[in-house]
């Protein structure tokens, strides 16, 4: 009886969110992984045969999907490190009270919540050759570094990398704050008496103690950076060329050109990838996690 | 018990009060429902994102207001287009009316089994150019301009008077004038980084080289059955070539790999620029985006093309019908409403042009480039663009093809022959993935 009452809510309570997590996550992910051994394209929609591994062959024989899937490493980890680097650098400066100190929070919150359109729409102006940062740097007498910045591959890539970095330093702030807050002062307080030094209070205390804030933040950036489509669409829509395409894009041209067996293998790939670094990732930092 | 027993009681009148509104209100609603299938309904349509869809709005309001016929449109960017709508074929979800342009859709629609055959309305008869929209003498489609769109040069007018610039005749002349106007700072000819936009100079360029329109349907049919490559035809690379040379001599914008179409007009306007490569009709609605602007058209003369044609973009926008539509007596009723210039009319309203129907329209057209279509029409010196002859692979042109030009163009990796062997190879793929 007790074990009854204390069992938690019913199983019932839980099916809408499995059913619609089901139709819309689980199914396509099975359909995606059986169709990608199929030749399934628009022509043969309901007919697909199977192929066996012929779509996974063509795409890694495409010069461009082994570039897009370079671009996704180089992506994924430059902008984990920037947004760890400056997130962790925003919560250290703001996780102490401070007149002023929930307007900056919210203040370097508040790109995140910004629709990505707008991004694209706010950088594509800043960035042309007739945009503000040109403008500026004439201003400065800096002509010689004015650049067509989003018709390069170099300045386009590290442009994309800065405006995500940028974006959600801020969410990684807020995660590294809640860390930060949860380690006892008494720690620091016998430290000083010890006579440690910042430095060595930030690497022998902080650090290890915010070592879970930090596996969440770099799993989730990680992953997310593997998958991002939405700015690589609006900024350069994988231009100049193929030069920014990644795997969600090359997806999507393959999808557009009703390859949809090609797209649906690009879609697994990125998928296994996404699974298995965010495993290892998570794996690599728990293993560094300190108990309280 | 007392209490339960009322408790009960009031539930039990509360829950008849409820059902009985519910009942009431329903069958109010099913009255509702009645009395508007009977006056009129929905119509599902399927859109292109960059036509004139504010006129088309204004059409779909009036014939609410008026018919009670309410269009349920899903408006699909352009380069998803085709997809969706072959899938929505595939799935058998067509929506009742197809918008595109009515030559390009019968590739992909086959007209005498898909496709409903309005040959028996009214307003076939008032039609100005009903071969255009008309398969075997059959009427598949409803078109809304007539087919008189060209590609040529657009240019500022008031900067060429200014500088005392003249139209040129000859590749020469063409060179010369570019270096002028290279010369005093200004970007001769303007080319934007949107995919679209640099094909222009192909579709134009290879039906030009060809020759004929006989040449480019021999062309396409030889590469399309593989009896021939692309790289059979070394006309064809020269005219990327010939585009890359331009480039090469400093005659574009020097920020082709991210200048906007709309920005490219604007520079146009600014006189940052003073040609740039489109579509006739473009001029209409853009002259009204810069009134204190006036542009106007030539022909472009090309080293291949001795005897300077006109490339015809056979555009004719429009719907078509699925056959087994549902509501196609409701659209027949829109059709034939959409017919009449007090429809019609609302399409031209800001944007100009050759409207499909007699009676119609169209706006003010500037009269020179009536003139050079003119000029053409009775030379007979005229082809049909190349991407209406490749209508059957359409996706991977617009999706490859365009983009290596683009990458030839920016980063001057390839030149035609590169362009065209790297297409061949997609083409050859794209082909054996369609094999039914």
């Amino acid at each position: 009886m007790i074990k009854k009452k204390h069992g938690g809510y019913p199983f019932w309570l839980s099916i809408p969110a499995i059913a619609v997590y089901s139709v819309f996550v689980i199914i396509p992910i099975v359909m995606s992984l059986v169709l990608a051994f199929t030749d399934w394209n628009v022509n043969r929609w309901t007919s697909p045969s199977f192929a066996g591994l012929t779509s996974f062959i063509e795409i890694l024989k495409d010069p461009v999907f082994m570039k897009s899937l370079f671009n996704n490493f180089l992506y994924a980890i430059a902008t984990t490190v920037l947004k760890v680097v400056f997130g962790l650098a925003l919560a250290l400066a703001l996780v102490k009270p401070f007149k002023g100190n929930t307007i900056f929070r919210t203040i370097f919150y508040l790109p995140c919540v910004l629709s990505m359109t707008v991004i694209g729409v706010l950088f594509t102006a800043i960035l042309a050759k007739n945009g503000l940062l040109n403008n500026l740097l004439e201003m400065l007498h800096l002509t010689s570094f004015q650049r067509e910045w989003l018709g390069q591959y170099g300045t386009a890539m590290t442009w994309i990398i800065l405006i995500e970095s940028w974006m959600w330093a801020g969410f990684n702030m807020f995660v590294f704050i809640s860390g930060l807050q949860a380690i006892p002062r008494d720690y620091y307080e016998a430290a000083s008496t010890e006579g440690a030094s910042r430095i060595k209070q930030f690497t022998s205390i902080t650090l290890p103690l915010i070592m879970p804030a930090i596996t969440v933040n770099v799993t989730l950036n990680v992953a997310g950076g593997m998958k991002v489509f939405d700015i690589i669409y609006v900024l350069t829509n994988g231009g100049p060329g193929t030069d920014t395409q990644v795997l969600s894009t090359y997806g999507f041209k393959a999808f557009s050109l009703g390859y949809l067996g090609e797209s649906s293998a690009a879609s697994i790939i990125l998928t296994i990838l996404v699974i298995i670094v965010s495993f290892a990732l998570n794996g690599f930092f728990r293993k560094r996690e300190v108990e309280l | 018990m007392k209490k339960k027993a009322l408790t009960r009681g009031i539930a039990a009148v509360l829950s008849t009060a409820l059902l009985g509104s519910a009942l009431i209100t329903g069958c109010g609603k099913s009255d509702e429902k009645e009395t508007k299938t009977s006056e009129g309904g929905k119509i599902s349509a399927l859109l292109i994102q960059s036509q004139n869809n504010d006129g088309l709005q204004r059409m779909f309001e009036k014939l609410e207001e008026e018919e009670n016929i309410k269009v349920d449109a899903q408006v699909i960017p352009d380069d998803q287009y085709l997809n969706i709508l072959q899938m929505k074929q595939a799935s058998g979800e067509l929506p009742d009316i197809i918008q595109y342009n009515i030559p390009h859709l019968y590739n992909y629609l086959d007209p005498e089994t898909e496709l409903y055959d309005f040959s028996d309305e009214a307003w076939v008869d008032e039609l100005l150019q009903p071969e255009v929209s008309q398969v075997d003498g059959k009427q598949y489609g409803f078109p809304l301009k007539a087919n008189s769109g060209y590609q040529c040069f657009l240019y500022n007018k008031d900067f060429f008077e200014e500088n005392n610039l003249s139209i040129p005749e000859t590749t020469e002349e063409f060179d010369a004038l570019c270096q002028q106007i290279k010369e005093m700072g200004v970007s001769p000819i303007l080319l934007a980084s949107d995919a679209w936009v640099p094909q222009i100079w192909m579709t134009n360029g290879y039906a030009r080289a060809l020759g004929s329109d006989e040449a480019a349907v021999e062309m396409t049919e030889a590469v399309l059955n593989g009896e021939k490559k692309f790289s059979d035809y070394p006309e064809m690379a020269e005219v990327i070539d010939n585009l890359l040379d331009i480039k090469e001599k400093g005659y574009f914008n020097d920020d082709i790999a991210t200048l906007s179409w709309d920005d490219a007009w604007v520079e146009l306007s600014d006189q940052k620029g003073a040609m740039l490569m489109g579509e006739a009709f473009m001029i209409p609605s853009n002259q009204a985006m810069f009134p204190d602007t006036r542009f106007g058209v030539f022909n472009v003369p090309l080293p291949f093309d001795e005897k300077d044609q006109i490339s015809i973009s056979s555009y004719t926008s429009g719907f078509a019908a699925g056959k087994d539509s549902e509501n196609i007596e409701m659209v027949k009723k829109m059709f034939a409403a959409f017919a009449t210039p007090d429809y019609l009319n609302l399409y031209f309203e800001d944007a100009p042009g050759l409207p499909a129907f007699e009676g119609v329209e169209g706006g003010e057209l500037p009269e020179d480039i009536l003139e050079l279509y003119q000029k053409h029409m009775d030379a007979g010196t005229y082809v049909t663009e190349m991407n209406l002859h490749w209508g059957s692979i359409e996706p991977v042109f617009s999706e490859k093809l365009w983009t290596y030009y683009l990458e030839a163009l920016t980063k001057g990796n390839m030149d035609g022959k590169a362009v065209l062997d790297n297409f061949q190879a997609d083409v050859e793929k794209y082909l054996k993935e369609n094999a039914m």
